[in-house]
């Protein structure tokens, strides 16, 4: 085919796009996206109101980043969306992701894709673990957070962490 | 916003720098570019885009530099790709430059570059993007770099 005729073809698709992506619909999906701080988008403004999932899975077929982010909205910011029902193939995904894992492809996108969009990075959402202290390792924890200006005493646990790996020089990875 | 965030780099490092002076540590300085999304954000090619939240650099940054780059990124609730220095990218890559200060210059890549890179990956999430960009206003630069890269633009059209 001669590239007169290939970029015809291409017109007519980008035509589609870009009236697709001037509807309403998409229009709101970027925006509460971009008042989520999950997508970024120059030309939209920030959309306060109600998005429904159906409308967001539809936008992600004309923008595969929003079904990038979609995981991390419904597991971080539920409210923001109203499900009526949820697919059964984001049901998995968003469930494995409580559970801690999320191995599965969504839609095309990789895990490793929306599992960085999650707080605390790849491993989903925190899960409860109970240590026991002394009341002197408490106040200790105490007295970290004031100074670390942090909110909780998990984050002072967390910045613990990386500080131990960085001094022995290992990773979770390498100790098995 | 990458201009104020590089200006504030700059800032900080006209603070930083003579104290590091005195202690006799390296002076830091850097050379910020700029890929992927955001770069093609920063070049108004008249297509609606959108970008997830990641910053994608194609040189690693001064560990100290990076940790500052990314807290004031932060604020805008952006943040460093930790791989995007990995994203390959065509090695005749041209930049504009975005700013330029006393310790801080911050280069942007072109968009023909970028779309060529994302071209050549060919990521599913990408497959719109290059429709909507031949669809509209496709340059011979890119055309001639998807030669030079084997790119097949008809494979978009699948």
């Amino acid at each position: 085919m001669k590239r007169e005729q290939i970029l015809k073809k291409f017109q007519a698709k980008a035509r589609t796009l870009a009236a697709a992506k001037r509807k309403d619909r998409y229009i709101k999906v970027v925006g509460k996206l971009k008042r989520a701080k999950l997508i970024d988008a120059p030309d939209i403004a920030k959309y306060g109101g109600p998005v429904d999932l159906e409308d967001v899975l539809w936008a992600g077929t004309l923008e595969a980043r929003i079904l990038e982010v979609l995981p991390a909205l419904i597991l971080t910011r539920p409210k923001y969306l109203r499900i009526y029902r949820m697919p059964e193939d984001l049901k998995q995904v968003v469930d494995e992701l409580r559970m801690g894992g999320g191995d599965r492809e969504f839609r095309g996108i990789p895990a490793k894709d929306y599992c960085k969009w999650l707080p605390n990075g790849v491993g989903g959402v925190s899960r409860l673990k109970t240590f026991r202290l002394h009341q002197e390792e408490i106040q200790r924890l105490k007295s970290l957070r004031v100074i670390l200006g942090v909110r909780s005493d998990v984050e002072v646990l967390r910045r613990a962490l990386q500080l131990l790996e960085k001094s022995t020089g290992e990773s979770p990875e390498n100790l098995g | 916003m990458l201009k104020k965030v590089c200006i504030a780099v700059d800032h900080w490092l006209s603070e930083e720098n003579p104290l590091r002076e005195q202690n006799g540590t390296p002076l830091l300085k850097c050379e910020i570019h700029i890929i992927g999304q955001t770069a093609l954000l920063e070049a108004h090619l008249g297509i609606r885009l959108t970008a997830t939240m990641d910053v994608d650099l194609h040189r690693q940054l001064h560990g100290v530099i990076r940790e500052k780059l990314d807290a004031l990124l932060a604020a805008y609730g952006k943040k460093i790709d930790p791989v995007g220095h990995e994203a390959w990218m065509p090695k005749e890559t041209q930049y504009n430059t975005l700013y330029k200060g006393k310790y801080v210059s911050c280069f942007i890549a072109q968009p023909e570059y970028v779309l060529i890179s994302k071209a050549k990956i060919a990521r599913a999430k990408d497959r719109n993007l290059m429709i909507e960009y031949l669809g509209t206003q496709p340059t011979p630069l890119f055309f001639e770099l998807a030669e030079k890269y084997g790119i097949n633009i008809e494979d978009f059209l699948k």
